[in-house]
C-alpha cells in the first residue's frame, strides 16, 4: 500500500501535463477522425501519460445535490428500511459519460423544494407515528400533550448530528428544540411539536446539499485539500450511495482522514461494509445509462413477450451480474464482457428461453447459447434499440460511448433516412439496410464507427430476444472492432474484453463518479496512475475503490479557475466531422 | 439439464424457422408456426391448460341467431324460481326458516335420487360436441354438429344443456374462466415424453400434473407460452396420471383411458376438484400452443360436491342452477362405472374442452417414474369431505 | 358577552394570541378583477374526481359521430346541456397484465393507480393524492372526498395501500367538517390563524438560517444555486404565511347553510341516492370556491352498487349480471337506467361548479374533473371498451366538446394526462401495459 502511496506520490509539482494531456487528447481526437474516414486498426484514446506528470493535482469542488436515492438511503439508513419515501427529484443531466457530475451543476427549483418539503412530510409524520415512535426515540416525553425540550432535545441532536453534513453550532440546535418545545405547547402535542421541525430539518440545505470545502493542506504547503467534512462525504457518498454514517463522520471530526494510516484503515472498513455493494450498484446504474430503463417500451405487437416487468428485472440483471462478478466472486472487470454467469427471474425467462423460478436464480448460460457478457443482456439490447426493431448504431454508439469512452459525432442535418424507416422489402437484414448508409459517404464516417460491432449484435432482436433470421434472411452476425475481426457476438465479447479502452474507460468514470464532475484535463496523469495500478491488481475493482479513495486527487482540491474542458468534450469540439468523409 | 434444454428449445424452434414454417412474417423471432417433423429437445414438451370448458351445443339458425331447439321444453328454472313456487307468499301464510331455507339446503347437501318435485328440462337435441367415447352408436347418442361424428357420448350436456349457467354467455362461464387463470390452485399441466416429432410419432406418454406458477399474459394481453411451471408433488398427487399416446398430423390422441383430475378454485379458497375417468385426449399440437378436446366419465359426488361447494348465491342465482334438481337429472343419466353394492352408475359421459401453452417444466429432484403415480385418484372418498390443501 | 363563550376565549388565547395581522404578501393578492392575482399568475386550477359504478350500455352510451358535433346517445343525454362544458372519451382499455381479474375493483384501480391490484390491494397512492401533494399540499384540506353511497367505505382515494382517505358520507358531518366553527370565512370579519401554520413556518424559518453558515462554504459559481435554494424555501415560507393571513375575501364564496336532520335518510333508493348527491356535490362545491381545497374526489356510488329502482326487484349490480339483453333495444334496460342515473347525477355535479362565478368564468373553467368508472361493460366484468368523462377547462389547458374514440388505447392515459395538466412533473404513469407517457393530445390545447 505504502508503494502505492508512493506512485501517487507528486515526484514533480511542475505543471507540464497541462499541455502534454492536451496533445493526447488532439491525438486521439484526429486518430477517432481518423476512424471516421476508414482506416482500420485506429486505437482509441491512448493512455501513455508519463509518470512524471503530477498525480495529485486536485479535483474541484462542488457544491452537491443528493440524488433521490442517495436521499432515501440515508433517511432508511438511519430511521428503517420500512419508511416510505416514494419521491423522485428532479432529472439530472448527464455530463461526458457520467450522470453523477449533473448533481454539482443541477439547479433547485420551487417545485423541487416543494417536492423536498412533501417527502419530509411524509417521512416525518411516518417517524413520530405511534408505531415507531418508541424505537426511534431515545426517550419517553414526560408528557405527551405538552413540550418535554430534554426529550426532544436528545432525539433531534441524534437526527442532526447524522443527517447533517456538516456539524451546526449549538445555539442552532438550541433554538430547533425551542421550536419543537413552542409548537408541542401550542398543539398540545409533544410528538407534533417535534414532526413540526423535524419536516423543516428534512428539507433542510444541511441534509440536502453537500457544500465541499477546501482548506490548506498543511502536509503540502500551497496546496488545498478538502476538508474533514467534505472528504467523509465524497467517500461515503461514492462508497455507499448516502451519507457518511456516525462513525464515518465521528473519524472525519476527529481528523482521521487526514492521516494515511487511519485513512486507509477507515476506507478498508468501507469497502468491505454491506452498503459497498449499494454504492457499487448505483455506479454501474449510472454508467450504463440504466436510470432509461425505467422509461423503456416496446411496441406489444412486435414484442408482445417484453412484458412490463422486463424492463425493470434487465435492469436488476445487470446490476447483479456486475456485483456478483466485481464483489461476491473479485474478478477481472473485464469478464464481465465475457461471463456467461448471470441471474434470472420469472419475467426474464421467456425473453431468455430459460427455465425460472420465483425470485432470482443464478445461472449460466451454456457454450452456445452466445449470451455472454452483459453486452447480450436484455439490458444493454433492448434499451438501445427502437420500439419496433433493433439498432446496430444505437448498440455501437452505446459500446462505444459508455462502455469504452470514445465519442461518436452525431448524424450530419439532411440525412435521407428512408432506407432504415421506409426500407426497400428486399433489404432484409439491418446489415443490408445499414449497407446504403456506409455507401453514402455522409454516412459512412460515424457508422463505420458504430456499425461494424453494433451488427454483431443482431442476432438479438429490438427486445432482446435471440434471433436467427430476420425477415426470412439468415442473420451474418460478424463484425469487427478496432481491428479486430469476429464471427459473431462471442467474438465481439472478446474484443471489447481485449481492448486497452475497456478498463481505463472504467477508471475515467468512476473518478469522475467519485468526485462528481467532469474531469479537468489536469487529471490525465491520476487516470495515467489509476490505470496502472488497476492493471496490476488484474483489474479487480475493490483495489480500483480503494486506489481512488486514497489518491491525493481524490481529496485535494484544484485551484479555482476557468471551468474544465473535458478531454471528451475537447475531442468532440475538435473532432471536425467533415474531415475525410465530407465530399 | 436445464441449460442443456434451453439451447435445445432454441434451435429446434430457429430450425423450424430456418425451414421456412410461417416464421418470418412474424418478425419478432417467435417460432409459433406449425410444428415441426423433428423430436423436440430431449424428446419432451410440456404444456399449461389455460382455458377449460364444458362444450355446450347451442343451435343458431343461418344468421347466427340462437333457436334453442336443443331445448324444447326451455330454460331450466334455478334456486329462486323454485323457492318462490315452492313457498308462495300468499294468504298471510308464515314460513318458518326449518320449512324453507333449512329444508332447501338439507335437499341440496344431502341430495337423493327420488323423483324430483320440479319438471327438470333436459336436452332434447341429436345434436352435441364430444368424443365416441364406446365406439358403438347408441339411441342415447349424439351426433357432432358438422354431422361427422355419430355415437358421441355426453350425457352431462343432456344433463345441463338447458341450465343457463352452463350456457354461452353466462357470468359463470366468465368466473370459471377468470378463476381458472386467476386462482393459482387451478394450474394444470401436461407433458409429453418419448417424441421423436410433433407431427408424427405413434409412441408417446402424456403425464398430467399440478403445476405452481401463474399463468403469464404477453402485452397483447395472449396467453405466453415458454415460461416457466414447477411441478407440485407434495400436494399434487391426485393430480398426476400417465397414458400412452400417439401423434398423427399434429394430432395427439390418447391410446389408452387415463383419469383426469383438474382443479376448480374459485372466488374464495375453496379447492374443488373435478374428476373425469377413462379420459380420452384428442389435441392439437403446435411447438407452442395445444387445444382439443377431451372425453370421458365424470364422477358425479365429486362433480357435485364441488358445484355446491364454489357456488354462492351469485352462481346459482344468477345461472339458475337448482343443484339438487341437477343432482336427480346427472344420477338419472349416468351411463358408466355401477356402484358395486348398488349397481347404479355413479359417472355420466362428458366432454371438456381445453387450451393451453407451451411451458418449460421444472420437474422436482426425486424422479417422476419413482412417485406412486397411475393409482386411482385418492381424494374421491364419497360422503367424506375431503380436505386439498392448496399451498 | 353573547356570543363569546368559553370555548373561543381559550382557543383565541392559545391558538392565534399572538398573530393578528398577516404579513401582506404579494402572491396572495389577486387583482383587481379577480382573473388572477396581482402579478399576474393565473387563478389555481382545481381537480376533481368523480366516479360512478358498472360501466355502460355501448350502444346507448357512446356517440357514433366523434369530434365536435357529436351526438348524446340516450344513456348521456342528461349531459347535453353541458356540451360546452365536458368531453366524452370512450373505448379505453385498463390492462390487468399477469394479475387475476378481481371483479369490480380491477377496473377503477387501474384507473386510479395504472396497476391491477395485488391480490385486493392497491400498489400505490391514487392518482388524485399525487396530485393533491402538487397542488393543495397547504390548503385546509389537501383533499375531500365524499359519497352519495350513505357507506363510510366507499373511498376511491388512496394515500398508499392500506391508507383510504375516508370518505364523507353523511351531509350533515360533512357541513360540519367544512363550514363549522373551524372555518375561515374569507368573507368574515374575524380571524384566526391555524397553530400548526404557525409552527410549520417558525420552524421552517429557524432551518433557513443554516443558509448562513452553508453559504460561507460555498464559492461564488455556486452560489447562485445556493440562492435557488433559498428562494423555493422562501416560496414555502409563503405558502405558510397564506394559511396565517386572514384570507383575501372570496367573492364566490357563499357557504350553505346546515342540512337539517330531517333531510338525512339513509337509503338505497335510487332517488335518495340522487338527493345525497346533490347535498355533497353543493357542499364539495362551496369548498372549492371558499379554497378550503383543491383537490377533491367524490363517488356516485359503490363499484358493486347496491342503488335500487324502486319498484324492480334487483339492485344495480344484481340487475349487470341477471338482466338480459332487450334485444330490440340491444342492451340491458333496466341496468341502462341506473346508468342514466348516474349520468344526471354528473351532470348536476358538473353545473354546480359551471353556477359559480370566478373572475371573469366560472370556476368549472378553472377546474378539471374526471369522471371514471370499473367496467366497460359489467356484465361480463371487461376491461375494455371503458368510458370517461371530463369537465371543466383546465384554466384554458382542456378543450371542451369533444368526444374522442381512444381506440383502446390505455386507461392510464386520462391520468397520466390530468397529472401533467395538473402540474406534476411525471414522466410516465402506470405499470406494465398500462405503462404510458402519451397525454391525450385531442382534448388538450
Amino acid at each position: 500500500m505504502r508503494l502505492f502511496r508512493k506512485l501517487l506520490r507528486p515526484r514533480s509539482t511542475k505543471r507540464k501535463h497541462t499541455l502534454f494531456t492536451f496533445s493526447a487528447t488532439l491525438l486521439a481526437a484526429t486518430m477517432l477522425a481518423g476512424a471516421a474516414s476508414g482506416i482500420p486498426n485506429l486505437s482509441f484514446a491512448a493512455e501513455t501519460h508519463s509518470v512524471s506528470a503530477d498525480a495529485s493535482i486536485g479535483m474541484p469542488k462542488h457544491l452537491r445535490l443528493l440524488t433521490t436515492q442517495q436521499y432515501i438511503n440515508t433517511i432508511q439508513y438511519f430511521f428503517g428500511p420500512d419508511i416510505k419515501t416514494d419521491v423522485k427529484f428532479a432529472p439530472l443531466t448527464r455530463t461526458d459519460g457520467v450522470l453523477m457530475a449533473g448533481t454539482s451543476v443541477a439547479g433547485v427549483s420551487d417545485a423541487q423544494i416543494e417536492t423536498y418539503q412533501k417527502v419530509a412530510n411524509i417521512v416525518s409524520n411516518q417517524v413520530v407515528d405511534p408505531r415507531r415512535r418508541d424505537t426511534l426515540f431515545p426517550c419517553k416525553p414526560a408528557s405527551e400533550t405538552a413540550a418535554d425540550n430534554e426529550c426532544a432535545g436528545k432525539f433531534l441532536n441524534r437526527v442532526i448530528d447524522y443527517l447533517y453534513f456538516v456539524p451546526p453550532p449549538k445555539e442552532h440546535v438550541e433554538k430547533l428544540v425551542a421550536e419543537a418545545g413552542a409548537a408541542a405547547n401550542r398543539l398540545h402535542d409533544f410528538y407534533a411539536g417535534v414532526q413540526v421541525i423535524l419536516e423543516s430539518v428534512l428539507l433542510s440545505p444541511s441534509v440536502l446539499l453537500v457544500a465541499e470545502k477546501e482548506e490548506p493542506d498543511p502536509k503540502r504547503p500551497g496546496h488545498m485539500r478538502l476538508d474533514a467534512y467534505s472528504q467523509a462525504s465524497r467517500l461515503s457518498l461514492f462508497l455507499w450511495n448516502a451519507a457518511p454514517d456516525p462513525m464515518l463522520r465521528a473519524a472525519a471530526i476527529r481528523g482521521d482522514l487526514f492521516s494515511e494510516k487511519s485513512r486507509t484503515r477507515i476506507v478498508d472498513a468501507m469497502l468491505k461494509s454491506p452498503r459497498l455493494e449499494i454504492g457499487v450498484r448505483a455506479f454501474f446504474d449510472d454508467m450504463f445509462g440504466l436510470e432509461e430503463m425505467e422509461a423503456l417500451s416496446k411496441d406489444a405487437t412486435i414484442y408482445p413477450f417484453f412484458l412490463g416487468g422486463v424492463a425493470a428485472d434487465a435492469r436488476e440483471q445487470t446490476l447483479r451480474t456486475v456485483v456478483d462478478q466485481l464483489l461476491t466472486k473479485n474478478k477481472d472487470y473485464r469478464d464481465v464482457y465475457t461471463s456467461r454467469e448471470t441471474f434470472i427471474s420469472p419475467a426474464l425467462g421467456v425473453l431468455y428461453g430459460v427455465q425460472t423460478a420465483p425470485g432470482w436464480l443464478p445461472y449460466e448460460f451454456p457454450h452456445d447459447a452466445h449470451r455472454a457478457g452483459i453486452l447480450t443482456q436484455v439490458s444493454f439490447l433492448a434499451l438501445n434499440s427502437h420500439a419496433t426493431r433493433s439498432s446496430a448504431t444505437l448498440r455501437g454508439k452505446a459500446l462505444r460511448e459508455l462502455i469504452l469512452c470514445q465519442k461518436v459525432p452525431p448524424p450530419p442535418a439532411n440525412v435521407d433516412f428512408s432506407a432504415i424507416e421506409n426500407p426497400d422489402p428486399k433489404l432484409k437484414t439491418a446489415r443490408q439496410r445499414l449497407d446504403v448508409h456506409r455507401q453514402n459517404p455522409v454516412c459512412a464516417g460515424c457508422h463505420k464507427i458504430t456499425d461494424p460491432m453494433g451488427l454483431a449484435l443482431e442476432n438479438f432482436d429490438g427486445a432482446g430476444r435471440y434471433r436467427l433470421v430476420e425477415k426470412g434472411a439468415t442473420i451474418d452476425p460478424s463484425g469487427s472492432l478496432d481491428g479486430k475481426i469476429f464471427t459473431d457476438v462471442d467474438g465481439l465479447g472478446q474484443a471489447v474484453h481485449d481492448s486497452p479502452a475497456l478498463p481505463t474507460c472504467l477508471v475515467r468514470r468512476a473518478f469522475s463518479y467519485a468526485t462528481a464532475g467532469v474531469l479537468p484535463v489536469s487529471s490525465e496523469p491520476v487516470l495515467a496512475q489509476l490505470n496502472k495500478k488497476f492493471a496490476a491488481d488484474s483489474y479487480r475493482l475493490r483495489p480500483l475503490l480503494k486506489a481512488i479513495t486514497l489518491s491525493d486527487a481524490f481529496s485535494a482540491v484544484s485551484e479555482t479557475g476557468p471551468k474544465p474542458v473535458s478531454p471528451e468534450k475537447a475531442a468532440s469540439i475538435l473532432t471536425p466531422n467533415k474531415v475525410a468523409s465530407n465530399p | 439439464m436445464k441449460t442443456q434444454q434451453s439451447t435445445l428449445r432454441r434451435m429446434w424452434l430457429g430450425k423450424a424457422a430456418i425451414a421456412g414454417f410461417a416464421v418470418a412474417a412474424l418478425g419478432a423471432g417467435s417460432a409459433a408456426g406449425g410444428a415441426d417433423d423433428t423430436a423436440p429437445p430431449t424428446r419432451s414438451i410440456a404444456y399449461v391448460l389455460t382455458t377449460i370448458n364444458w362444450p355446450i351445443y347451442q343451435a343458431k339458425d343461418a344468421s347466427g341467431k340462437e333457436t334453442k331447439e336443443e331445448c324444447p321444453n326451455g330454460i331450466n328454472d334455478g334456486a329462486r324460481e323454485q323457492f318462490s313456487a315452492s313457498f308462495p307468499q300468499k294468504d298471510g301464510k308464515k314460513w318458518t326458516i326449518a320449512e324453507t331455507t333449512v329444508m332447501r339446503e338439507a335437499e341440496i347437501w344431502w341430495p337423493t335420487v327420488e323423483a324430483d318435485k320440479f319438471p327438470f328440462r333436459e336436452v332434447g337435441g341429436k345434436v352435441a360436441i364430444g368424443l365416441n367415447l364406446d365406439g358403438k352408436v347408441k339411441p342415447s347418442d349424439f351426433t357432432s354438429p358438422d354431422g361427422k361424428i355419430t355415437g358421441i357420448d355426453n350425457q352431462f350436456y343432456r344433463a345441463v344443456g338447458c341450465i343457463l349457467s352452463y350456457r354461452d354467455g353466462s357470468s359463470q362461464n366468465l368466473f370459471e374462466n377468470e378463476h381458472f387463470e386467476g386462482k393459482q390452485f387451478n394450474r394444470i399441466l401436461f407433458e409429453l415424453t418419448d417424441v421423436d416429432s410433433l407431427l408424427n410419432d405413434d409412441d408417446v406418454t402424456m403425464t398430467t400434473y399440478r403445476g405452481l406458477d401463474p399463468l403469464v399474459r404477453d402485452a397483447k394481453g395472449e396467453f405466453q407460452a415458454d415460461t416457466t411451471q414447477r411441478i407440485d408433488t407434495q400436494w399434487g398427487q391426485d393430480f398426476i396420471h400417465k397414458s400412452k399416446a400417439k401423434i398423427v398430423n399434429g394430432v395427439l390422441t390418447t391410446t389408452e383411458p387415463s383419469d383426469f383430475v383438474w382443479a376448480n378454485e374459485f372466488v374464495h379458497q375453496e379447492a374443488s376438484l373435478d374428476w373425469m375417468r377413462d379420459a380420452h385426449f384428442e389435441l392439437k399440437l403446435t411447438p407452442d400452443t395445444a387445444e382439443g378436446m377431451l372425453g370421458g366419465y365424470i364422477d358425479i359426488e365429486t362433480n357435485y360436491r364441488s358445484l355446491n361447494r364454489r357456488y354462492g348465491t351469485h352462481q346459482i342465482s344468477y345461472g339458475k342452477t337448482a343443484a339438487a334438481s341437477l343432482y336427480k337429472a346427472l344420477r338419472r343419466l349416468a351411463d358408466a362405472h355401477p356402484d358395486s353394492e348398488t349397481g347404479a352408475n355413479t359417472a355420466i359421459s362428458a366432454a371438456l374442452r381445453i387450451t393451453a401453452v407451451q411451458v418449460r417444466l421444472t420437474h422436482p429432484k426425486e424422479k417422476v417414474a419413482e412417485m406412486e403415480i397411475d393409482k386411482p385418484a385418492r381424494f374421491a372418498a364419497r360422503g367424506e369431505d375431503t380436505k386439498i390443501q392448496t399451498r | 358577552m353573547n356570543g363569546f363563550s368559553r370555548r373561543r376565549v381559550l382557543r383565541g388565547m392559545l391558538d392565534g394570541g399572538a398573530i393578528t395581522v398577516g404579513l401582506p404578501l404579494l402572491n396572495s393578492f389577486l387583482n383587481g378583477n379577480g382573473t388572477a392575482f396581482a402579478n399576474g399568475a393565473p387563478l389555481p386550477v382545481r381537480f376533481g374526481l368523480w366516479s360512478w359504478g358498472l360501466g355502460m350500455s355501448r350502444s346507448a352510451f357512446v356517440p357514433k359521430k366523434t369530434g365536435k358535433d357529436f351526438e348524446f346517445p340516450e344513456e348521456i343525454e342528461s349531459l347535453a346541456p353541458l356540451r360546452d362544458h365536458i368531453n366524452v372519451l370512450t373505448n379505453f382499455t385498463a390492462f390487468r397484465d399477469s394479475e387475476p381479474l378481481k371483479g369490480h375493483i380491477t377496473g377503477w384501480i387501474i384507473s386510479r393507480t395504472g396497476a391491477p391490484p395485488n391480490g385486493n390491494n392497491l400498489t400505490g397512492e391514487t392518482y388524485d393524492i399525487t396530485i393533491a401533494n402538487q397542488i393543495s399540499r397547504t390548503r385546509r384540506f389537501k383533499t375531500l372526498t365524499a359519497n352519495a353511497a350513505a357507506s363510510a367505505r366507499v373511498s376511491f382515494s388512496y394515500e398508499d395501500a392500506n391508507t383510504p382517505n375516508p370518505a364523507e358520507y353523511s351531509p350533515l358531518q360533512f357541513y360540519a367538517r367544512l363550514f363549522g366553527p373551524e372555518f375561515n370565512d374569507p368573507n368574515a370579519q374575524d380571524f384566526k390563524p391555524s397553530p400548526r401554520a404557525m409552527s410549520r413556518k417558525s420552524a421552517l424559518s429557524a432551518v433557513m438560517e443554516e443558509m448562513e453558515w452553508i453559504n460561507k462554504r460555498v464559492g461564488a459559481e455556486d452560489r447562485a444555486r445556493l440562492d435557488q435554494y433559498f428562494t423555493g424555501l422562501r416560496h414555502l415560507e409563503k405558502q405558510f404565511d397564506q394559511q396565517l393571513t386572514k384570507p383575501e375575501p372570496i367573492a364566490a364564496c357563499h357557504p350553505p347553510v346546515s342540512p337539517k336532520d330531517s333531510e338525512m335518510k339513509l337509503g338505497n333508493e335510487s332517488p335518495l341516492v340522487a338527493q345525497r348527491n346533490k347535498m355533497m356535490t353543493d357542499l364539495l362545491a362551496m369548498a372549492v370556491a371558499c379554497d378550503q381545497t383543491r383537490v377533491i374526489n367524490m363517488a356516485y356510488a359503490d363499484m358493486l352498487s347496491n342503488t335500487i329502482k324502486p319498484g324492480y326487484e334487483k339492485p344495480h349490480h344484481t340487475t349487470t349480471h341477471e338482466e338480459p339483453i332487450d334485444e330490440k333495444l340491444g342492451y340491458q334496460p333496466n341496468c341502462s337506467w341506473f346508468t342514466r342515473r348516474c349520468m344526471e347525477g354528473f351532470a348536476y355535479f358538473v353545473q354546480a361548479f359551471a353556477n359559480i362565478k370566478e373572475g371573469d368564468g366560472t370556476l368549472l373553467d378553472n377546474m378539471l374533473i374526471v369522471a371514471d368508472t370499473d367496467h366497460g361493460d359489467a356484465r361480463i366484468h371487461s376491461l375494455e371498451d371503458m368510458p370517461v368523462l371530463t369537465a371543466g377547462r383546465a384554466g384554458g389547458k382542456f378543450k371542451t366538446g369533444l368526444h374522442v374514440d381512444m381506440k383502446a388505447a390505455p386507461l392510464s392515459r386520462i391520468a397520466y394526462t390530468a397529472l401533467r395538466t395538473m402540474g406534476v412533473d411525471v414522466q410516465k404513469f402506470g405499470e406494465k401495459s398500462n405503462q404510458t407517457s402519451d397525454v391525450i393530445s385531442e382534448i388538450l390545447v
